[in-house]
Parts: C-alpha cells; sequence; structure tokens
C-alpha cells in the first residue's frame, strides 16, 4: 500500500482489484445507511480522480491511520487519475475499517461514470471494462451518509422532500444503482439554495432545498450541522443558512482548470472544527514556466 | 478449457466451412477472408460465448486448432512447432474467390501450411477493422517473420506489410519500430538492406513521430550493419542508403527531406573512403538543404551541422572552411528564427570543431557568428544564447572568452528582456570560474545593479547563482559589494528570491564572519519560517540545520528566536510540517548535542503533549519522542520520554493516540534498558491488547511493539 500510495503508483492488476473489491463489499455491507462516526476525523469533499492532489491532501492532514477520514464521495471521474484514487481510498477503508469513512457520491454510480471518464479510463488502464465493472458493482454498497457523533450529519449532496428523520435513511434499501428519482437519489444530488422551501434544480436530479428545510431537519434529529460537498466552491469551503450547513469541496483546481483551492475540516476529539485549505500539488516541469512564444510553425 | 472452447461460436456464423477449408492456405489467402463481405470483422476477435460445436466434423483436433486461434504469445509459437493441427482439405475444393488472392510461391506441404494457421490469424489480425487487433498484430511481426523464415519473410511478409503503409499513424508507428530490429528476420547482414525500402516510406509520412522513428531505425540499421561486415556495409551504404538519400532529398514534401538532413551525417561518415563522388555528393545534398526553401529542413539541417563537422573532421578537414562555415553562417542568419535558435544550440559542437583545426580566418569568422547570436533582434535566440554560453565558452577556448564572450556576456545580464537576463542570471557562477581576475571589474558592478532589476524571476535566479562568486572574489572591497547584494536579496519583497540566498549559504561561510549580515539574515528566516505558504516555510526548515552549523551554538542561545521557531513548526497546521519538524530537531540535536537538546527541545515537545487538546498535536509529539530517541540518549528517553506515554498516552481518549503510543514505544525499546521495558513497557502494551481495548488497530500495533520487545536485543 505504500507503492499505492507514492507519486509514481501503478495500478492493482485486475485480480487484485476484484480481491479488494471482494473485502470491501465484506466490510461495507456491514455498515448503516447512516454510518456512526467518532470523533476526531477530517472531513473531506469531492476529490474527482486528482490523485496527486490526493496525496497533498495527506500531506496537510495527515497520513492515515494517524488521521481519521471521511470522505463524502465523488472519488471519480473528471480527473486523470480515478482509477488510482479509487483504488487507494478502498485500500485504506479495508485495511482501516475503524479510521476511514467513504460514503457514496452521485459519481459512485454505472450511469454516470460511463460518462464523466472512469469508465473510459479503466477501459485505457486494463484493456476491457472488468475493473469498472468490479468498482461501480461494490459502490452500491456504500453507506449514503454519516452521522459524527450524534450531531454532524455528512452526506454528498443534501437533504430530500421524501424524508424528515434519520430513521427514514436507515430504512433505504441503498444497495441499488443511484436511481433517478426519489429519496437516495436526492442524498446524493440536493443542494442548498438561498430561497426558502424546496426548488427545482438546474442538475436535473435532486432538489434545492432553503434554509427553512435545513433548520427543520437539524432541529427534528437534534443535528448541529450538516457538512456536504457536491458543489465547487472557490475557497474549498462555504458556510449557508446561517451556518446550518457547510460545503466542502477537495478538489483544487478542478478539472485542472477551475483555479479554486480546497479544503478539509479537521473535527478534533472536542467537535472543534478547523477548516485547511490547500492549492493543487506543484507537478514536475511546472515551476519553471515564465513565459514562452508558441511555436507556430512546428 | 473454458477459454478454449469459447471462440467455436464465431463458425455459427454464415462464413461456410468451405471458406475457412482453404486446402493450401497461403498466408494472404487467409488474410484475405477478411476483405470478403461475408465474414465479419471481427472474425478473430474472442467475444464469442462458448457454444456445442457440431459443425465441424471434420477438424481432427478441434480443440487444438482453438486455442491457437486466441491463444496468446507462447501457445502460438507452440503450435508453430507442432503439427497437430490440421485443416483438412475442402471436398469442395479451393473457394473460387480466394484465387485472385492467392500467391505465386506457396508450398505445398499441407502440414506446414495448417502449422501456419495462427500465423495467418495473426496476419489476419493485420487488416482488422479494430485498431487495437491490427496495433498488436503489428508489434508481433516479428513471431510472423520467425515462423515464416527470412525467405518468405522478405517474399511476402515486407511486400504484404508494404500494403498497409498508408494505415493509421499508430500502426506505422508500430512499424517502424519493429523494423530497427529486423535484421536477423529477414535473413541477417546480406540481406538488411531489403529494410530500406520499407523504412523509406515510413521517413516520409507526415506524422513526425512515425517518421522520426523509422530515421532512427535506419540509424540502427546503418550502425548494425557498420559493425557486422565492410562488404556489407559498403553495400548498404553505398547501394541503398546513398541512393534513398538522393531520393529523401529531392522528395516533392518536406517530410522526406527532413529524414534526408537527419541521416545525413550518419551515411556520410559510412561511405567507403575511395567513393569520393557519392561523398561530394552527399555534401552538396546538404547544401542544398541546408538552403531549403521550408524552415523544417533548415532546422533540421542546423541541428545536424555540428555531427556533420564531425564526421568532416575525421575524413575530410580541408572541406570544413570551405563549404560547412558558410553553411552555417547562413544558417545563423536565416530570416526566421526558429531555424537561428537551433543554429545557436548546436553551435557549440559545430564551433568546437572548427576552432579545434586552429585555421585562423574560419576561427574568427566563426566567433564573429557566435557574437552575433547576443545582439539578435529576437529575444529567443538571445534567450537560447545565454542558456548556452556555458558551453561555447567551452568550444571558443579562453582568449576568446575573456575577449569576446565576456563582453556580450555583460549585455546578456542587462538585456531587455527580462527571461535573457534571467537566463544570463543563472549562468553567473559558470561563467565567472572562467574569468576570476575579470570579475571585480567586469561582473560585480553589474550584478549590483540587477539586484533592483524589476522582475522577479530575474532576482531569483541571481539570489540562487550570486553566492558562487563568493569563492573567486579576492580583493575584499569586491566581497564588501557582494555582502551588500546578498542583504539587499535577503531583503527582497518575493520568499523565493529570500529562500534561495539562505538555501546556498553553505558557500558563503565567509559571510558568515560578517556581522552585519547575520544580523540581516535573522528576521529573513523568521519572515520565511512565518509565510503563509507551507512550501515556503517547509522549505526555509530543511536549511536550519545548515544554518545551525554555520551559525554556531552560541549563535542559537544568544537568539533564542530561532529555536522557538524549530518547536513552534511542531504545531504548525499542516501534517507535512510537523512531520519535517520532528527530522529538523533531531537533525539540529546532532549538531548542538544532547546537552543542548535537554534544554531546548525536550521540554517543549513534552509540553506540547500536555497543552495540547487536539489529538493530532499529542500524536505529532509522540512522533518526536520516537524520532529523537535516536540521538538524545536512552538516559533522557527513560527518564523524560517513557514516563509520558506509560503514564498518559497509552490511555488516551482518543484511540489514534493509543496506538501511536504504541507505534512510539515499539521505536524506542531499543534505546531502553531490558528492566525498564519489563517494567513499563511491558504493562503498557499489554494492556493495550487485553479485551479491554476494543479498537483493532491497537491492538494491531501494541501486538507488533510486543514482538518487537520479544526479539530486540538489549
Amino acid at each position: 500500500m505504500s507503492q499505492l500510495l507514492s507519486e509514481n503508483c501503478k495500478p492493482l492488476s485486475e485480480d487484485e482489484v476484484k480481491g479488494l473489491c471482494e473485502k470491501a463489499r465484506e466490510i461495507l455491507m456491514k455498515e448503516s445507511n447512516v454510518q456512526a462516526v467518532n470523533c476526531p476525523v477530517t472531513v473531506s469533499g469531492d476529490i474527482h480522480g486528482q490523485y496527486h492532489d490526493l496525496l497533498e491532501l495527506f500531506r496537510i492532514g495527515g497520513t492515515c491511520p494517524d488521521t481519521n477520514y471521511l470522505f463524502m464521495g465523488d472519488y471519480v471521474d473528471r480527473g486523470y487519475y480515478s482509477v488510482e484514487t479509487v483504488t487507494a481510498l478502498v485500500c485504506l477503508k479495508v485495511r482501516y475499517p475503524n479510521r476511514v469513512t467513504i460514503l457514496r457520491g452521485n459519481h459512485e454510480s454505472r450511469q454516470i461514470t460511463q460518462v464523466y471518464g472512469f469508465y473510459d479510463e479503466c477501459l485505457r488502464k486494463y484493456g476491457n471494462a472488468n475493473v469498472w465493472k468490479f468498482f461501480t458493482d461494490m459502490f452500491d454498497y456504500l453507506p449514503l451518509t454519516a452521522l459524527v457523533e450524534v450531531s454532524i450529519f455528512c452526506l454528498h449532496g443534501g437533504l430530500s422532500p421524501s424524508i424528515d428523520t434519520l430513521e427514514q435513511i436507515r430504512n433505504l434499501d441503498r444497495v441499488q444503482e443511484v436511481p433517478h428519482e426519489g429519496p437516495m437519489c436526492d442524498l446524493l444530488w440536493s443542494d442548498p439554495d438561498d430561497r426558502c422551501g424546496w426548488g427545482i434544480s438546474p442538475r436535473g436530479a435532486g432538489y434545492t432545498f432553503g434554509q427553512d428545510i435545513s433548520d427543520q431537519f437539524n432541529h427534528t434529529n437534534a443535528i448541529t450541522l450538516i457538512a456536504r460537498a457536491h458543489q465547487l466552491v472557490m475557497e474549498g469551503y462555504n458556510w449557508c443558512h446561517e451556518r446550518n450547513v457547510v460545503t466542502i469541496f477537495s478538489a483544487p483546481n478542478y478539472c485542472y482548470r477551475c483555479g479554486n483551492q480546497a479544503a478539509i475540516m479537521e473535527l478534533d476529539e472536542n467537535k472543534n472544527y478547523t477548516f485547511l485549505q490547500f492549492d493543487p500539488a506543484p507537478r514536475r516541469g511546472e515551476d519553471h514556466v515564465s513565459r514562452r512564444s508558441p511555436d507556430y510553425f512546428l | 478449457m473454458k477459454d478454449i472452447v469459447a471462440p467455436y461460436a464465431l463458425l455459427r456464423h454464415p462464413v461456410s466451412l468451405s471458406t475457412l477449408d482453404v486446402p493450401a492456405p497461403s498466408l494472404c489467402t487467409l488474410s484475405a477472408l477478411s476483405r470478403f463481405p461475408c465474414v465479419p470483422s471481427h472474425l478473430s476477435r474472442s467475444h464469442f460465448l462458448p457454444l456445442p460445436f457440431p459443425h465441424l466434423p471434420a477438424l481432427r483436433n478441434p480443440v487444438r486448432l482453438s486455442l491457437c486461434l486466441h491463444s496468446p504469445f507462447p501457445h502460438l509459437q507452440q503450435l508453430v512447432t507442432s503439427s497437430e493441427v490440421r485443416i483438412p482439405p475442402s471436398p469442395l475444393g479451393p473457394h473460387p474467390r480466394l484465387q485472385p488472392f492467392a500467391m505465386t510461391s506457396i508450398s505445398q506441404d499441407e502440414d506446414l501450411d495448417a502449422a501456419l494457421y495462427p500465423i495467418a490469424v495473426l496476419l489476419d489480425e493485420l487488416k482488422n477493422e479494430d485498431l487495437e487487433l491490427r496495433l498488436n498484430a503489428t508489434r508481433r511481426i516479428k513471431t510472423i517473420a520467425e515462423a515464416l523464415g527470412p525467405e518468405r519473410t522478405r517474399g511476402e511478409l515486407l511486400p504484404f506489410l508494404a500494403d498497409s503503409i498508408d494505415d493509421e499513424d499508430e500502426i506505422l508507428l508500430a512499424l517502424a519500430t519493429e523494423f530497427g530490429d529486423f535484421i536477423e528476420e529477414v535473413g541477417g547482414s546480406p540481406h538488411a538492406y531489403v529494410l530500406v525500402e520499407p523504412l523509406e516510406t515510413l521517413a516520409t509520412v507526415e506524422e513526425t513521430l512515425v517518421r522520426e522513428k523509422a530515421v532512427e531505425s535506419l540509424h540502427a540499421l546503418s550502425a548494425t550493419i557498420a559493425d557486422l561486415s565492410d562488404t556489407d556495409s559498403r553495400t548498404l551504404h553505398v547501394d541503398h542508403m546513398f541512393p534513398l538519400l538522393q531520393r529523401l532529398a529531392s522528395g516533392d514534401w518536406f517530410t522526406s527531406r527532413v529524414s534526408a538532413c537527419s541521416l545525413l551525417p550518419d551515411i556520410y561518415r559510412r561511405i567507403p573512403a575511395d567513393e569520393v563522388n557519392a561523398r561530394t555528393e552527399v555534401l552538396n545534398l546538404f547544401k542544398s538543404l541546408a538552403e531549403d526553401e521550408t524552415p523544417m529542413v533548415r532546422r533540421t539541417a542546423a541541428v545536424e551541422i555540428g555531427r556533420v563537422a564531425q564526421s568532416l573532421n575525421n575524413l575530410d578537414p580541408t572541406s570544413i572552411r570551405n563549404a560547412l562555415v558558410p553553411v552555417f553562417a547562413d544558417l545563423v542568419e536565416d530570416d526566421q528564427d526558429s531555424v537561428r535558435i537551433v543554429a545557436v544550440q548546436n553551435a557549440a559542437t559545430f564551433a568546437g570543431v572548427v576552432m579545434k583545426q586552429k585555421t585562423g580566418d574560419g576561427a574568427n569568422r566563426v566567433i564573429e557568428l557566435v557574437l552575433g547570436f547576443t545582439t539578435d533582434k529576437s529575444w529567443r535566440v538571445r534567450y537560447v544564447a545565454a542558456d548556452e554560453l556555458n558551453a561555447l565558452c567551452d568550444a571558443l577556448g579562453s582568449e576568446p572568452t575573456k575577449k569576446d564572450l565576456l563582453p556580450a556576456f555583460v549585455k546578456l545580464l542587462t538585456d531587455s528582456e527580462p527571461e535573457v537576463r534571467t537566463a544570463a542570471a543563472n549562468k553567473v557562477t559558470a561563467v565567472a570560474q572562467r574569468i576570476i581576475e575579470l570579475l571585480p571589474s567586469e561582473i560585480v558592478p553589474v550584478v549590483e545593479e540587477m539586484v533592483s532589476d524589476a522582475s522577479q524571476h530575474v532576482r531569483s535566479a541571481l539570489a540562487s547563482n550570486i553566492m558562487g562568486l563568493a569563492p573567486n572574489l579576492a580583493t575584499s572591497e569586491a566581497v564588501n559589494t557582494l555582502v551588500d547584494v546578498v542583504m539587499a536579496l535577503l531583503k527582497d519583497e518575493v520568499p523565493e528570491v529570500r529562500l534561495n540566498v539562505i538555501s546556498r549559504l553553505e558557500k558563503v561561510s565567509f559571510i558568515m564572519s560578517s556581522e552585519k549580515l547575520s544580523r540581516e539574515l535573522l528576521p529573513a528566516v523568521v519572515d520565511l519560517a512565518e509565510d503563509k505558504n507551507w512550501r515556503v516555510r517547509l522549505a526555509t526548515m530543511h536549511h536550519i540545520p545548515l544554518l545551525a552549523s554555520q551559525l554556531g551554538r552560541d549563535f542559537f542561545e544568544e537568539n533564542a528566536k530561532l529555536g522557538d521557531l524549530c518547536i513552534s513548526w511542531l504545531g504548525d497546521c499542516v501534517y507535512s510540517v510537523r512531520e519535517a519538524a520532528i527530522a529538523n530537531l533531531k537533525a539540529v540535536t546532532e549538531v548542538f548535542g544532547i546537552g543542548w537538546a535537554k534544554d531546548h527541545i525536550v521540554p517543549q515537545v513534552l509540553g506540547m503533549y500536555d497543552m495540547s487538546n487536539n489529538y493530532l498535536l499529542r500524536v505529532t509529539s509522540l512522533h518526536a519522542i520516537g524520532v529523537l530517541a535516536e540521538v538524545v540518549g536512552s538516559e533522557t528517553v527513560e527518564e523524560l520520554f517513557l514516563p509520558i506515554i506509560t503514564e498518559r498516552a497509552y490511555r488516551d481518549p482518543v484511540p489514534n493516540v493509543r496506538f501511536c503510543s504504541a507505534k512510539t514505544l515499539n521505536l524506542v525499546i531499543p534505546y531502553v534498558r531490558q528492566d525498564v521495558r519489563e517494567s513499563k513497557i511491558r504493562p503498557c502494551l499489554l494492556s493495550l491488547v487485553d479485551v479491554n481495548e476494543k479498537d483493532k488497530d491497537v491492538n494491531y500495533f501494541a501486538q507488533q511493539a510486543l514482538q518487537k520487545l520479544g526479539t530486540c536485543p538489549s
């Protein structure tokens, strides 16, 4: 695994991935839809296949197992190293099931990964779609949400009009492809909004929810904070709904062009939070660029 | 067996058996199958489901056949040498539509041809619609050739491959690569020339990668044959390579002329001396290529001119001055700056050859041309000139360096473009070593000016290189100027500039003796140590041990700030900085000794554990204990470090702190006496593995430490 978590990691072989996914499935199967997590823990948002930035994240936040981590989904797609990223995270989960929690994001799905890059990357790196199949089959078992010390609710997207209590989430049958609608879909797709009440999401899946909704939900379930990912925020984290909701995004310079910072949220043993912001990992060859005029006629 | 049965399904397809049962299936007939509309293009792909097999009673050994259809490489080779697989003659006779594709020299040996069936499938894949399959087959042409033998490779395979020349670039690239090492396969060095023709075609295609690979393969071919046999080399180079060069050089499209340029020096060198006409002709070809209408060709000529000069130097020294210097002059004065750039990059090689000849006028002309670079109207040319300055100094020798290049260098240092100044500033140290006695008068004043350069890149480059001047400065006056320069750079507004100064301090122990400077140094370091970019903090820390050894223990004790910094990094919010801080403390301890560490480090590390209400800092403190145990001596470990673990850390409410305690105990075991191990460490670890400890990770790391406890010699 130390080899896997190095700069020039070589992806696992097809058989190794198969074994890894089977192991991961056994572990994930036992977890709840609302997985209970203890403090201290470091909460992280979208990674999106930016493997080098995941390594940077560990450089900032500390390595596993010394630091506990909670990842809120979207490990694959968009970036060029989805295979490495998801392999590394699943390896960590398998090796340290008590130290690492990985939730499901809207990109941990068969349909989305076929459009946004993970499928193509598997095909390119392994020559066939088996690895993609192993991973996406395993994704069905990922927990949908997590609850840190009974007071901080963590999930990828947001709330759902069909869900009022955490108990309702616990009763969902999560082992399936992410549906197009319904509570499970909403948890992975919704976004908070400035407008009150429920709104139609521009994404075409999930809803937007206003401050009244998050107020109500937090009150009903005795929660102090909803931590979620799913949206690009330039500072890496962003409060909204009068600190009822925080968005955490952990892919710096998203898609290698957005110029955003990334962030992680460190929760210490007393539930005090600190946000750590970070920039993309420097890549080899980039630091000497000053000015070059293009070679037009080459 | 599952894989083996799989491909039979393909036979369910409307392909008639009679089509497959060609009586004497030669390569081309089988490969031709794929051209028939009735044969699906995916004939040989392995995507079929296992199915019963009622259709082929005539196949005596179907299992083996299917194996050879789809097995990976080693199986294929096995089958080629076995004669078990047979395709029986069809009762219907050969398929009439296959006839036009049949080759003339078909062996009638049925066994042999049947054995070639897998090879034929590979050949079939060479024509497949799927790029991946074609590519794989292309990469295996060596095996096909081995199976066929040299004669049929030359007679059938090469013409067959020539057919696919207008294919995808990726295939061509694979082909060009394979041909680079294909001499054995075509029958050894006497027959090597047959490869020239296919490579020639590849050397003219539009895609640069393919062309370059083809040229590389031609180079390899030429070099191998030249080593193997003189007669074959003569045949190859005079009868084949030389005409090839002529054809390429007169090609309509620039691509072939570019390839001609790249091939020229080696071919020239390998044409035997008695072929005077051929040699003269090659040289003339080079002259005309250097005057080509397209800049791409002229650029390649500029790349090769150094090697052409080297080849000439060995064989025909006089013609360098007469023939090549004018060509070089033309390239240097080309109206395209991209050509001039390449000429500058290769000028050192060329100038080196000319200067060695000691012909006065040739050398003077070259020096004149080289000087021209530094005043070129394009900044890119001047940039490359600054970059190449070292090599040019070496090539021209010491006298012209002092007389001609030094003024040119000063001009580059004060160029109007920051890129050029940066490149020149990077060469300060290297150039200085060549002109030591002129340093104070020529370079130092310019450097003094550059401190206030508007571009941070220039100042940063200067900061990295300026220290190199110090050892070469003799007069105290110049040293003082240099100290002023360094001080100014230490106050620069850009962290990178300051960092570059600090990172080169080891070269300037003399500067440390200057009190003025060490006073300036401290605020600069402190400032960097608190920079908001964590990589700057990290980089600064890497230089602390060096500073410690240069400044000495007294300085550290007088200026408590430095020691405080080392400790404050331990509490940094970035993990990597905390970890580096631990390594730094260890390194500084090695410099200043245990006594110092006991006063200035140990209490602080312990204090950090006490005061922290964040588990990450307690973990850092434990890491520090594990690392420092190596250097502080066993007394400190037992008296100061151990209690904090065995009394508190192992009972921490956070499991991470508990297993880090176990990890740290594991590390300190070697530095603790046997009786203390048993009385303190063992009970602690045992409580971490008993039933009350529910956390598996704590159990695991405690178990590991217990093992170490059992095995570690005292």
